[in-house]
């Protein structure tokens, strides 16, 4: 991520010196959830997804619109950050950005009614540059809980232009346009007083002056940084302003001579950077105590009375399960009927096709019909509905402001697995797409944790699995009416997800205490107010957004690998097809593990796509060369168990089905993630070696029942 | 056997100084001192978390930890290990909540 992002930057820079003076670049800053996305789409127009929670932002995303005068300005979203003393890795691309990129003006979106904490982050900024716009949003909402803030007086302390604004009304975006060329707002930047260390900032802003490098940043703030030490930063600074050795060591000496005054003072050079924070964050109150004036308000009274039983001692975690279960139940029983219903479609087109196409030789029409273009409609079907389900009820919790809440509560088991509260949120999103749960482990602070997150997401049945499961959980109780069938499935499909969730947190902890062993990290989770979602906009972002992309990334593996698929089925090779031989090889491991070489060659094969390993196994019995619909599940009981399905096969492959590989896109998405070959290999060797385990124990325990 | 562990952390009151960690929903506090490293304390002080400030404890998770905290107008999470750092004093303790 760190090489991908900063060649983004660097193009910026780039594409900024040589463009004409009709192209201005922006990019909106802020603390994290202060809508800083809300407010990107509407000036934009662009569809990104926003959520109650911080670190929605994952990577940088930039939109255009047209300025009042006719230019085209480039808007940049950066990630939330609380300051720019970065800690994780998007709080330094956020940094970077701010600091070394040449846009135009820097937006500083903050919450008003947040204002005294997220004036601490914008201070930090008006004070680095002079060319920072700070916008209010959720202005509405500051108004309804009964806050008066001044935004003159604002605009004077901060020596800043301020812009009440709320992306829910549309109340301020057209100023935000117009202030973006607006030159007449360059003001000196704002001046943070720290008396303690003034004088030893006057040496160091001094040198800095007289080298002259000081980038659109002013020597000021680059002295104190410079004093604060904080050598990554240091050494970006160098890097991008161009200092050369000579130059730092001339530096370096000035700030050895700021020291020694300030030892000489009695003040130990190690606490300036508390020392210059402490002072931003004082500024920062007495501006917002001098600007905000509080009428009382009930906002707050919700969140609070709603707080006491999201978080209650007794009741917080039966209504996350029952709200786990909810979302679960619905995307996986209500997807049934959309799911037939695409089916019946998908193969109406296909009479339809094979009919256009009934002149064409057998040699390419059997292929692309029964290979790719069959393949591809049951990825769809399968995975369309649960998707289509799934994300948006997520993104309603997401909006609603429960997500922190989640983490809030589960925070303590799993930081006794050695990861912390956010993973479970990471999970979540796995059980839409593991891709996106891997993507999402970027709202993870702490390296190590981050990496775990992202190597154990595959453990958690995505919608691709979960149909399989669900079918597997229903065989298991075949022959009971259909009324206890349903509860016990039901129980069943909960008893696998919760073995993954104990599985996420066994393997955390053993990889924590082995491979990646470090310090604890600290988490600090911010819990939001609840704020009412926007029903239709979520429904419309987290279907275009989200189901849409994770269809088309499982589409583009599907179509190939239904190519292989009808390859290894109809190919003849030593008398037999590539499929059956496969189906040989791995016979006697799958015996081992109490399945048969079928079902080894099906994962196998399904590695694109999980959603079509049943179809797989279907195929291989039937002898048949092309994939077939999943019959009633009777039909479905009978083929298996005439193929040598017992309770133990049904087990273990639903065991195998939750720990195998992780899909082909989701590995290609670890790698993007972690940049690593090391990683990548890691994420399919821990899946599959906890697989191989559990059913090998279980397989030989389930024996000596069968007798 | 780790809630005893969690418990003998909590009470740790008669040990020293009194922490934020020790603190129940309710009980309002202002910072003293921020016992922790360079990196985590700056991140605690540009959450405006300095000493000084007033800050008002309002949630407990369920395991017992980490608690939820108001600082100025924004609620947030800390995890105990990092509030035993931070040395507070009792503005106003909520007697009611306390006698466990």
């Amino acid at each position: 991520m760190k090489i991908k992002v900063k060649s983004k930057i660097n193009k910026n820079n780039e594409d900024n010196t040589s463009d004409d003076k009709n192209y201005v670049t922006a990019a909106l800053a802020g603390n994290p959830n202060v809508g800083k996305s809300s407010l990107f789409n509407k000036l934009t127009g662009l569809r990104r997804h926003t959520g109650n929670w911080s670190g929605k932002t994952v990577d940088l995303a930039s939109g255009f619109f047209v300025t009042p005068d006719s230019k085209k300005c480039e808007l940049v979203d950066l990630p939330g950050t609380y300051s720019l003393y970065a800690r994780s890795e998007e709080e330094r691309v956020s940094r970077d950005f701010i600091c070394f990129s040449r846009s135009e003006k820097i937006i500083v979106v903050v919450d008003a009614s947040l204002l005294e904490r997220n004036l601490i982050f914008a201070l930090d900024v008006c004070e680095a540059k002079n060319n920072v716009i700070v916008v209010l949003n959720l202005m509405d909402e500051a108004q309804k809980s009964g806050l008066c803030i001044d935004c003159n007086r604002l605009s004077k302390m901060l020596s800043v232009p301020i812009i009440a604004a709320s992306a829910k009304t549309g109340m301020g975006l057209d100023e935000i346009k117009c202030a973006i060329t607006d030159d007449r707002y360059k003001l000196p930047s704002v001046h943070i007083s720290r008396p303690t260390i003034e004088d030893a900032t006057e040496i160091v802003r001094k040198k800095v002056d007289e080298i002259g490098k000081t980038g659109d940043l002013s020597a000021r703030w680059l002295a104190v940084k410079f004093l604060e030490n904080d050598a990554e930063f240091v050494s970006q600074i160098a890097f991008r302003l161009g200092y050369s050795s000579d130059e730092l060591f001339e530096i370096d000496d000035a700030i050895c001579r700021a020291n020694e005054t300030l030892k000489k003072s009695g003040f130990d050079p190690d606490n300036i950077s508390d020392y210059a924070a402490e002072c931003t964050a004082k500024h920062a109150r007495e501006i917002a105590n001098a600007c905000v004036q509080k009428k009382g308000g009930k906002k707050k009274d919700l969140t609070g009375k709603l707080d006491k039983y999201v978080l209650g001692k007794y009741t917080a975690y039966p209504i996350m399960l029952a709200l786990f279960s909810f979302i679960l139940w619905l995307s996986a029983v209500g997807a049934n009927y959309p799911s037939d219903l695409l089916f019946g479609f998908f193969s109406l087109v296909g009479d339809r096709l094979s009919y256009l196409m009934r002149d064409l030789p057998e040699m390419i029409r059997a292929p692309f019909l029964d290979g790719i273009y069959l393949v591809l409609t049951w990825v769809v079907s399968v995975m369309l509905p649960p998707m289509a389900i799934f994300f948006p009820l997520f993104t309603l919790a997401e909006d609603f402001g429960i997500l922190p809440r989640i983490a809030f509560c589960l925070d303590e088991p799993f930081r006794r697995s050695g990861s912390c509260g956010k993973q479970p949120l990471a999970m979540c999103m796995g059980l839409g797409c593991n891709c996106t749960g891997i993507m999402g482990s970027r709202i993870i602070d702490s390296d190590r944790e981050r990496i775990l997150s992202v190597l154990t997401n595959s453990f958690i049945p995505c919608n691709g699995r979960l149909p399989l499961l669900i079918t597997l959980s229903s065989l298991l109780f075949f022959g009971m009416s259909a009324h206890v069938r349903g509860m016990l499935t039901a129980i069943a499909l909960m008893a696998f997800v919760l073995l993954t969730v104990f599985m996420t947190m066994a393997v955390c902890r053993l990889l924590s205490a082995t491979l990646f062993r470090g310090r604890r990290s600290s988490v600090t989770i911010e819990l939001p107010l609840y704020r009412a979602p926007n029903v239709g906009q979520v429904i419309v972002r987290s279907v275009f957004d989200r189901t849409l992309r994770v269809l088309g990334r499982s589409l583009i593996v599907a179509a190939p690998a239904g190519l292989v698929i009808w390859l290894m089925s109809n190919l003849t090779l030593l008398d037999r097809t590539p499929l059956s031989l496969l189906n040989g090889i791995l016979d006697p491991i799958g015996r081992f593990l109490g399945m048969d070489g079928v079902i080894l060659s099906a994962f196998v094969l399904g590695m694109p796509a999980n959603e079509i390993v049943l179809p797989i196994i279907l195929m291989s019995y039937s002898g048949g060369g092309h994939l077939t619909q999943t019959p009633s599940l009777s039909t479905l009981g009978t083929v298996l168990s005439n193929n040598g399905w017992t309770m133990r096969t049904i087990v273990c492959t639903a065991v195998l089905c939750l720990f195998h590989f992780p899909c082909a896109p989701a590995l290609i998405t670890v790698f993007k993630e972690t940049h690593s070959k090391k990683a990548t290999i890691m994420s399919v060797v821990i899946p599959l070696s906890v697989g191989v385990i559990v059913c090998t124990v279980l397989s030989h325990v389930l024996l000596l029942f069968e007798g | 056997m780790l809630f005893e562990k969690g418990h003998a952390l909590m009470n740790k009151e008669h040990f020293g100084n009194l922490t934020l960690g020790d603190i129940d929903p309710g009980d309002e506090v202002v910072v003293r001192n921020i016992n922790l490293p360079a990196k985590i304390r700056r991140r605690l002080l540009d959450l405006g978390i300095s000493p000084g400030v007033r800050i008002t404890c309002t949630a407990c998770a369920p395991c017992g930890r980490p608690k939820a905290y108001s600082v100025g107008s924004s609620t947030i999470a800390i995890r105990l290990d990092d509030a035993k750092e931070i040395e507070v004093e009792y503005i106003n303790k909520n007697e009611n909540k306390s006698q466990k």
